[in-house]
């Protein structure tokens, strides 16, 4: 009978309530699950969720549905004339498409960070802004879409709006406009962690030109602080 | 030709044989799209998906050398092309943001069986939807398609080691989000 570690029990829970344990593994899971109480409410919480998602039934498709999946590909294949060639032109990058997101997104990192550096003051408004205008007109596009990814990896667009400094930095109107409270933080966080991993022309990748055009725009409204 | 391997189809495809790649779609285009629909939990996306996957693969196909099996290969290219699908879904959602203060509609009416059913069915896809990628990858491919660890670690270019306390985190977190869902009892 092999030896199974306490730590370890758990780890084998879902495949031991499926039957899918190997040989020998069985017996010692339950040989263990006699004597300990703690595992015992694992396995039943386990076993919970496998009964449930075992009678879960996904609307299947259609009896015809799989008949239709090789024209298709292959219609797809001749409209884009798709060849199985060893080497095939290098996919191009939507280079219009980047520079026209990189902009916007590498504006409001940009913004974060000089806000961070130069908080406004009532007053100095002006200044502030050609401040900004400046240091981003200073910049190629690709330097742009580099300081996105810098930035996001270095200062994360809550973290960093959640700075007090920051915080009172930003102007009433936004505040107002509830864009900043703390929930809204917890949304972007659990929304952006992906996105925050993703070079600008993944970001678009799929996308329609009113879709980026709907998505640069919002972008647009929040760099303007 | 149905009875060949794969290793022989992608052979006679490699040497210009197009009904060789007919096959092989028609052999995996059930696995692929359940795998598909498995991590975008909608019909119509599954299908975009498993299109995607047969395209990429005769694009592919030319330079696949067989150090893996021809399952794995497809399985690794369904598996990213859905990650992919799944991150272009979250840009397009955190830019709606304002749709996610709406407030859920929690329904007053007892459901019939069929309701209540189809209540279940969309509860499993939200916890599935909630797992982070690779437990949501483990999990697909163990519970759903039943692989063994060694072919998932393959698949996801990973080790085995970690596989089996991802794949009961993801168990245990769609327990307690169907137990949360569900409220006391």
């Amino acid at each position: 009978m092999s030896d199974v570690h306490t730590d370890h029990v758990e780890y084998l829970l879902p495949d031991y309530v499926n039957g899918k344990l190997e040989e020998g593994l069985n017996e010692a899971v339950e040989s263990h699950l006699r004597s300990c109480a703690s595992c015992r409410l694992e396995e039943e919480r386990v076993r919970e969720a496998v009964l449930f998602l075992h009678a879960e039934r996904s609307t299947v498709p259609g009896p015809s549905y799989f008949a239709t999946i090789l024209p298709r590909v292959r219609q797809r294949l001749e409209h884009t004339g798709t060849r199985p060639v060893f080497s095939r032109p290098p996919v191009s990058t939507p280079s219009r498409l980047v520079g026209r997101l990189a902009l916007p997104l590498a504006a409001a990192a940009v913004a974060i960070a000089l806000l961070l550096q130069f908080p406004i003051v009532p007053g100095e408004s002006g200044s502030h802004l050609n401040s900004m205008k400046l240091a981003v007109g200073d910049l190629s596009s690709d330097d742009l879409a580099q300081a996105v990814l810098d930035e996001s990896r270095q200062h994360p667009f809550v973290s960093a709006l959640g700075d007090r400094e920051v915080a009172a930095a930003v102007p009433d109107r936004v505040v107002e406009q509830h864009l900043f409270t703390h929930d809204f933080y917890s949304q972007v966080a659990e929304a952006t962690g992906p996105l925050f991993d993703l070079t600008p022309s993944q970001a678009i990748e799929g996308l329609s030109d009113s879709e980026i055009d709907a998505l640069l725009q919002r972008l647009a409204e929040r760099a303007m602080l | 030709m149905t009875d060949r391997s794969d290793l022989e189809l992608v052979r006679l495809f490699q040497n210009g044989d197009e009904s060789a790649f007919n096959q092989l779609v028609l052999r995996y285009q059930e696995r692929i799209y359940w795998v598909a629909r498995r991590f975008v939990s909608d019909h119509e996306a599954a299908d975009d998906i498993t299109q995607d996957v047969f395209v990429k693969a005769y694009e592919s196909l030319r330079s696949f050398r067989a150090e893996s099996s021809l399952y794995t290969w497809l399985y690794r290219i369904a598996v990213n092309i859905a990650l992919n699908a799944l991150r272009r879904q979250k840009v397009k959602e955190f830019f709606r943001i304002d749709e996610l203060f709406e407030a859920e509609d929690t329904g007053t009416e007892a459901p019939d069986e069929a309701v209540e059913r189809e209540e279940d069915r969309a509860l499993i896809e939200q916890a599935i939807a909630r797992l982070p990628n690779k437990q949501r990858s483990v999990f697909v491919l163990r519970f759903y398609e039943e692989m063994p660890y060694e072919e998932i670690a393959k698949i996801l270019k990973t080790s085995v080691g970690g596989l089996k306390a991802n794949y009961f985190h993801a168990v245990r977190k769609i327990q307690e989000y169907v137990r949360r869902a569900h409220g006391p009892r």
